[in-house]
């Protein structure tokens, strides 16, 4: 890396490897959880952390953070409207044999 | 066939395609839309899209209707599903890009001093539009995709004897499929809105209301698509909710209403084409609307689902409310589109032949529908004949008030242009530049100080009591609006 | 908030600045994004319902994938991932070397997962894992629900592969015309900041591809 970086540039370089890592481990979390006899649970812990690796990557790799306010709406958007076809289909077969 | 046709390839492109991106920036005083190369590329996806559907009508069409139930559609149909599922994949994406060229277009591109709340209804409508072809599109493409798939090499999740569940299918199906009636409406609206207050010289009541009311068409909209499916095999609680938020989504609606007819009421109305329209569009919308009750009613659904009551029903929304309102639209901005004026004579002639074979045709099927007439069969019983001719005439009927602007709207483009920038002596930003305008939109960005529909009530509508003018001079006002 | 890349070069006529320019295509892709959450949630929705329905067929049928291999992949995306921020990083920054440099690592990356995917999807085929009239699960008759698994599988794993193999394109494309184009590597940051978004939207949907299908408990 040149010597003769402002500090901001520095700071957003060590912000992405710090990601990198903490991505790094929780991916070993999610594999470590995986021979964790949790019974149920074992899914609600492999979604979470996948959950908390892509709030990461959306957070700081994609920008989240500096963007507009209608970036972030439109972003948690698609995911609410995920949310949105998932629960209501699940309400029918919920009832259903 | 008729159904894939009419929904894919007319009521979801026709406004936004027609009207929208030619009206948009003019409206927002823009120079264009954010992203014309991707306009070009809908444009493109919606020939191939329409050529492929054409292409399997004429290898002999597909007879699963335009909802494609499984198993029907994956296992048994021995008809061109593969080629016009494709064909309908393929529109879609085009109907994606124009909601996304829309969205951006509204929220990056206004003009100085066009705040949210001074632009258009008719731009509030487009972007709301906008919003469900987004979400909604892209779970039809995967579901028939899938169902394509299944169809093409024999396994998928569709199918009962791999522990598949047909009734996912139609979850999916209609998770998009009611939105998309949504699509197919709310530009409508959003030209109603802009007819009624120019042809009652009065302003909006209720801006904020009818802004927001598209919002929230947009988004309960997706809240109610288990309507469809009362009678499928969805759980009974499921469809107790389905149908309370079905209910819940007239409301809005019933709002647009209400806000149109109190500004007819305060207005002075000039009986013009696009006006008799826009009148017949309320009258007919609100039966339509209303009759879209009686389907979210589980006790009344049980009765007339598949049968001509719904078929009736949403004929009176898409035919006697989508196609009034594109017409009227079209003849209200075509002299801005084309610089040329259309015979008024003839334009109100055919608005009332359309108003009255358009009843004519599907009043009846709501009788025949409650007597029991199904939907999608070849034959009926004897006993529902009359009502069958009566409504065939009526048909005719309005084959022919269809045939006529077309002749006229067609004849029109042999004149000279003489329309003038405002021929209506309209309020809005696109009546401000020249017919056509020029390809920028407009010699400078305008810069907007007034609110929407700033009209005065006139004591005497001298400008429009002649109809357009064939030349002269001009009523409206050319270069940008006093403050 | 409004980032500027730093000049309004190449802004195209009908936008005012390159200010309003970012702004749109920054949202344009977001929006695209969420079109994309859509198109693939159909799957997950589907993947869902039938877990729910056939839990142990399905944990069942997760054991023969090749755990292994998803999780290296996972870690080679992960960390194209990070390359991918460092490419955009660079592109506004000026730099051209490294712009294109960390552009081919990415693609690199991408390229690697294809293979180990490609891999993985021979090695399925061998064990007659592909549903239709091949598949055999030796270890449970019938094997109807069991198919639903894999059908899942192979699709939404293919589809994504293709989302992965035009994102390769796009980060080969975009170096091919870093490299070669005499207009400063600015000029191009928009195109690698949009193109490193759907990157990493790809790269969320393996996160959750991953442990939904590999890591069937």
């Amino acid at each position: 890396m040149p010597q003769d970086m402002t500090n901001p540039n520095a700071k957003a370089l060590s912000i992405y490897r710090n990601v990198a890592a903490l991505l790094g481990l929780l991916l070993i979390a999610t594999i470590v959880a995986r021979w964790m006899p949790l019974g149920r649970l074992n899914l609600i812990v492999a979604l979470a952390i996948a959950c908390a690796k892509a709030t990461l990557v959306a957070v700081y790799f994609m920008h989240l953070r500096q963007a507009s306010r209608v970036n972030r709406v439109f972003a948690t958007v698609g995911i609410l409207w995920l949310a949105i076809l998932i629960a209501l289909t699940l309400v029918d077969y919920a009832q259903r044999g | 066939m008729h159904g894939v046709v009419m929904v894919w390839f007319f009521l979801v492109p026709s406004i936004p395609a027609v009207l929208g991106n030619f009206l948009i920036p003019l409206m927002i005083g823009a120079r264009d839309v954010a992203f014309p190369r991707l306009n070009l590329l809908s444009w493109y996806l919606f020939m191939i899209g329409g050529i492929m559907a054409v292409a399997a009508i004429v290898a002999g069409g597909v007879d699963t209707g335009w909802t494609f139930y499984t198993p029907y559609s994956t296992t048994y149909a021995n008809s061109a599903v593969v080629p016009m599922v494709a064909g309908i994949f393929i529109a879609g994406f085009s109907s994606i890009l124009t909601g996304i060229n829309f969205i951006v277009t509204v929220h990056t591109m206004r003009t100085r001093g066009m705040t949210w709340f001074r632009m258009p209804l008719f731009v509030w409508a487009m972007y709301a539009t906008s919003l469900v072809m987004v979400l909604a599109t892209p779970v039809l493409a995967i579901t028939l995709s899938l169902v394509a798939v299944e169809r093409l090499w024999g396994v998928g999740i569709f199918d009962p004897a791999l522990g598949g569940d047909p009734i996912l299918f139609q979850h999916l199906f209609w998770f998009y499929s009611h939105p998309a009636v949504y699509i197919m409406i709310l530009p409508s609206m959003g030209v109603i809105s802009e007819l009624v207050t120019c042809f009652s010289r009065n302003q909006i009541f209720g801006y904020k209301f009818i802004a927001f009311s598209s919002l929230a068409i947009a988004a309960l909209g997706f809240l109610v698509w288990g309507h469809h499916m009362f009678v499928s095999g969805q759980s009974i609680y499921a469809s107790l909710v389905f149908s309370m938020l079905s209910f819940m989504v007239a409301i809005p609606s019933g709002v647009k209403v209400f806000n149109w007819i109190v500004t007819l009421r305060n207005g002075t109305i000039s009986y013009k084409t696009p006006m008799l329209y826009a009148l017949g569009f309320v009258g007919l919308f609100t039966v339509g609307g209303l009759t879209g009750l009686f389907l979210a009613s589980l006790a009344v659904d049980i009765h007339v689902h598949d049968t001509y009551f719904v078929v009736a029903h949403f004929h009176y929304i898409m035919v006697g409310s989508a196609v009034m309102a594109y017409l009227g639209g079209i003849h209200y901005w075509w002299p801005k589109m084309t610089g040329r004026t259309y015979p008024e004579k003839w334009g109100v002639f055919s608005a009332v032949l359309l108003f009255l074979g358009f009843n004519l045709t599907f009043f009846p099927q709501f009788v025949l529908g409650y007597m029991g007439m199904v939907r999608r069969v070849a034959e009926y019983p004897p006993e529902f004949q009359v009502l069958n001719v009566l409504s065939s005439a009526g048909a005719s009927i309005l084959g022919v008030a269809y045939l006529i602007p077309l002749i006229y709207l067609t004849h029109s483009l042999l004149m000279p242009r003489t329309a003038g920038p405002n021929p209506w002596n309209a309020k809005g930003l696109e009546w401000t530049t020249a017919s056509p305008p020029p390809e920028h939109n407009f010699d400078e960005p305008p810069t907007v100080t007034e609110p929407p529909y700033n009209y005065e009530q006139e004591a005497v509508a001298v400008a429009l009591s002649a109809g357009p003018p064939e030349e002269g001079p001009d009523h409206g006002r050319t270069g940008q609006e006093n403050a | 908030m409004t980032e500027l890349p730093c000049d309004n070069l190449n802004v195209p006529h009908h936008f005012d600045d390159a200010g309003q320019h970012y702004d749109a295509v920054s949202l344009g892709m977001w929006i695209f994004l969420a079109t994309e959450v859509m198109f693939f949630g159909g799957l997950f929705t589907a993947y869902i319902i039938y877990r729910m329905r056939n839990p142990e067929a399905f944990a069942a049928a997760g054991h023969h994938l090749y755990m292994w291999l998803g999780a290296v992949n996972t870690a080679i995306l992960l960390t194209s991932s990070w390359t991918m921020a460092l490419a955009v990083h660079a592109a506004k920054h000026d730099d051209r070397r490294a712009a294109v440099r960390k552009l081919l690592l990415t693609a690199g990356l991408g390229a690697l997962f294809l293979l180990i995917k490609a891999v993985e999807y021979y090695l399925d085929a061998h064990e007659h894992l592909v549903p239709g009239a091949t598949f055999r699960a030796s270890w449970s008759q019938p094997t109807a629900n069991v198919q639903l698994f894999f059908f899942l599988y192979f699709v939404m794993t293919g589809l994504h592969a293709v989302h992965m193999l035009v994102g390769v394109g796009v980060m080969l494309t975009l170096a091919a015309r870093a490299s070669m184009s005499r207009k400063p590597m600015r000029s191009l940051a928009n195109a690698v900041d949009m193109a490193g978004l759907y990157w990493h939207f790809v790269d969320i949907v393996w996160i959750f591809l991953f442990p939904l299908l590999y890591l069937v408990a």
